[in-house]
């Protein structure tokens, strides 16, 4: 474990954070450690992003040096599955047809990800009947629905009712959230809740799974 | 809408009453029937009472329509944008049916055949990129380069013609190879600047540009048919001026996307911090003691924990900072008002608190604005005491000031910064030997006014100024003076100009070359 790169990645240091990963790599360091860091660093991030102490661009900077560092990980890790994290849950998630805005989708997707799920990304514009296919394939506990534009609450509530339509609606929960979603934006979809933000999925969805 | 004649000598408020009136008055709209002039004045009145802070009849509506004009006339949103017939029909339905309190304009629904010309990349619409009854969306995209803001930022206009647009219309792609139009400077540039504009992938370009454009054309002229039909027939003012971005959005939307402007900000374009011989740190923070000249301690806050919290924050543990400031504030005779609030202090004493924030946590690199400012005589020696001390024990002190006596008394370095811009930089000896006359200054009894090399002999106050010829030296003079019968000498010294003279000077020259040198030929 190295205090110093999470702290490099807390404190926004990009360049400094990779060049660190990259010197700890070369010197042998555990190469599943640099990740516990970056993870151990996003959770404060998180953390903080929930108290309105840092923001969005945090968010994403951070997902950037995750991948980075991530890139330089990889090779190193063997062949066999060690490097793979013990999955807490599995969500499918996508951006609803009609609707092509995938920043904020993707900020959440991280962040789930980040937290131990399993999340299966199917993008933007994307059908009820995509959604349908993907929960009886990947059989997850959650669904999210993200859109950025009112045009996107008559897709979310299309997509809810294809679900059901389907017999699958009991087997999943689903959450919504983008730009012009609210509470009642999920009623009116018939979905189980509005999560405002990244973190707000996050809590929803361990909550669901009985995970603190 | 005619202005009254003097709109330019109105005060904000009188021309916003103005504007309002000539709105109310519908200046150069002509109804189709007295209702709908009725109708207009109503609404229009409603608006400005509410603008105004007075209770309007009712309660006025303005509607963002979106597309739901074309799906609740039974059209797709494709249509709207394709078929200007459809405008026309669906805007008018939509108006009479529901009859807002404004007219919303049919210029929200452009023309998708243009932007198919052109192939813009920004926005998916109806039919293209996304489904036809759906809004058109931006697809934001990179099509500025994260290194190239300053390219941008010099020349926004070139940056859009030659490197922006071919980027994001598909159609202008060629115009990358077009050279810049600045290039055009004389006779003998113009076939090599205009040779382009013959080669048929540009002219393809320029083709599709001119038949958007035409499109463009025929198209706004509908849509001032469809509005105007809207307003006259319904009485149903038009409310909407034109419309911009703000920066962030131009940055953020229309050139780099959301995403790598975030990223941006982070990122630093060019060039690096550099500290104590390495790049900046978190850590090297610490090692910085800055005193703003507005000063930032909190004025509802108590003392002594106001400074040991300052001193926390670069690194101090509580004791160690508790300990320190016993130090500081006896030193500064503080001590006795360490329980006061900050605003209870006066300035001079906020002053030195502030000089103690700065110098606790013993930085090696001091910045001091304006240090003396508020302060009194007694505690203005004390102030450059305790930074003499910490010049003698080897930190580095930026101060920036404007009391010239102090910098010669003081500093060691100055850099005399005019505009934004370095106009002098050296040591304080060499800088006033660079700009010493070839004078000297004498007091004591004699005759001064007949030596040999002294061009010009003046009193001034107790002692005499002696310009020199050239060639002559001081130790020459002084060489005369001492072989002068009678003559006794109390002070030689070579005479310097003040650095009140040369900063004086220097910013004067670099006014009178900006303009163009006229000072400085006339003296």
């Amino acid at each position: 474990m190295s205090k110093e790169l999470v702290n490099l990645v807390v404190d926004m240091r990009e360049e400094e954070a990779v060049k660190l990963a990259e010197k700890l790599l070369a010197e042998g360091a555990e190469p599943l450690g640099l990740l516990d860091d970056c993870r151990e660093a996003l959770g404060i991030i998180g953390d903080r992003f929930a108290a309105g102490e840092c923001f969005v661009p945090e968010l994403i900077l951070a997902g950037e040096m995750l991948r980075q560092i991530g890139a330089l990980v990889k090779p190193k890790l063997e062949a066999s599955d060690a490097g793979a994290q013990k999955k807490i849950g599995r969500i499918v998630f996508g951006t609803v047809e009609g609707d092509i805005h995938d920043i904020a989708k993707d900020i959440v997707v991280f962040m789930l990800d980040i937290n131990g799920f399993d999340v299966m990304d199917l993008g933007v514009d994307v059908p009820a009947a995509k959604f349908v296919e993907a929960v009886k394939e990947f059989k997850p506990q959650v669904v999210g629905l993200s859109g950025f534009l009112t045009l996107a609450y008559d897709p979310m509530k299309n997509t809810v009712q294809a679900l059901k339509d389907a017999g699958l609606r009991d087997s999943v929960k689903i959450m919504i959230g983008g730009g012009q979603m609210d509470d009642n934006v999920a009623a009116y979809a018939k979905a189980d809740a509005y999560g405002k933000d990244a973190m707000a999925a996050v809590t929803l969805s361990k909550g669901w799974i009985g995970v603190k | 809408m005619p202005k009254p004649e003097n709109f330019d000598k109105l005060t904000p408020d009188q021309k916003r009453k103005a504007r309002l009136e000539a709105w109310i008055n519908h200046e150069g709209i002509t109804f189709t029937d007295p209702e709908a002039e009725k109708g207009y004045r109503e609404r229009a009145q409603m608006f400005a009472d509410a603008f105004e802070m007075k209770k309007p009849k009712r309660l006025p509506v303005a509607i963002a329509t979106g597309f739901v004009p074309f799906l609740y006339a039974g059209y797709s949103c494709k249509d709207a944008m394709y078929d200007t017939d459809v405008l026309a029909k669906a805007m008018m339905k939509f108006h009479a049916d529901f009859l807002p309190d404004t007219a919303a304009s049919a210029g929200l629904y452009v023309p998708g055949q243009v932007l198919e010309i052109l192939d813009y990349k920004l926005y998916h619409w109806p039919g293209h990129g996304v489904p036809e009854n759906t809004s058109y969306q931006c697809a934001e995209a990179e099509f500025m380069k994260a290194d190239e803001y300053a390219s941008y930022l010099s020349d926004p206009s070139d940056y859009f013609i030659r490197t922006y647009l071919p980027r994001v219309m598909g159609a202008l792609a060629p115009w990358k190879d077009l050279p810049p139009f600045t290039d055009i400077l004389e006779l003998p540039f113009i076939p090599w600047s205009t040779l382009p504009f013959g080669l048929p992938h540009i002219q393809e370009s320029l083709k599709k540009l001119m038949r958007a454009g035409e499109l463009s054309l025929a198209w706004a002229g509908k849509v001032a048919e469809i509005d105007n039909a809207v307003v006259t027939t319904l009485g149903l003012p038009k409310y909407q001026g034109g419309f911009s971005k703000a920066p962030y959005d131009v940055i953020a939307d229309t050139m780099r996307g959301t995403r790598a402007m975030m990223l941006d900000i982070f990122r630093p374009d060019c060039g690096e911090v550099r500290l104590f011989g390495g790049p900046m740190s978190e850590d090297k923070k610490r090692r910085i003691g800055y005193m703003p000249e507005e000063r930032g301690l909190y004025r509802d806050q108590k003392l002594a924990p106001t400074l040991e919290y300052l001193a926390t924050l670069k690194g101090l543990s509580e004791s160690e900072a508790a300990r320190r400031l016993e130090t500081w504030l006896k030193r500064l005779d503080l001590w006795g008002d360490r329980q006061k609030k900050i605003q209870d202090l006066s300035r001079g004493m906020q002053q030195k608190a502030q000089l103690i924030a700065t110098l606790v946590h013993e930085p090696d690199l001091i910045v001091v604005d304006e240090p003396f400012a508020n302060l009194d005589p007694v505690n203005t020696r004390m102030a450059i005491e305790m930074l003499t001390e910490q010049a003698e024990r080897g930190k580095a002190i930026i101060m920036s000031t404007h009391l010239m006596f102090q910098v010669e008394a003081m500093c060691h370095r100055i850099v005399l910064i005019d505009k934004g811009r370095t106009v002098l930089y050296g040591t304080v000896d060499q800088i006033k030997r660079d700009f010493s006359t070839n004078a000297v200054l004498v007091e004591g009894q004699g005759d001064f006014q007949s030596l040999p090399g002294v061009l010009e002999a003046r009193r001034e106050n107790s002692h005499w100024h002696l310009s020199l010829a050239q060639g002559a030296t001081p130790q020459a003079i002084l060489r005369a003076l001492a072989e002068q019968e009678g003559a006794r000498i109390e002070r030689f010294e070579l005479a310097e100009p003040s650095l009140d003279d040369i900063f004086i000077n220097v910013v004067k020259d670099g006014a009178s070359a900006r303009n163009g040198g006229r000072e400085a030929s006339d003296g």
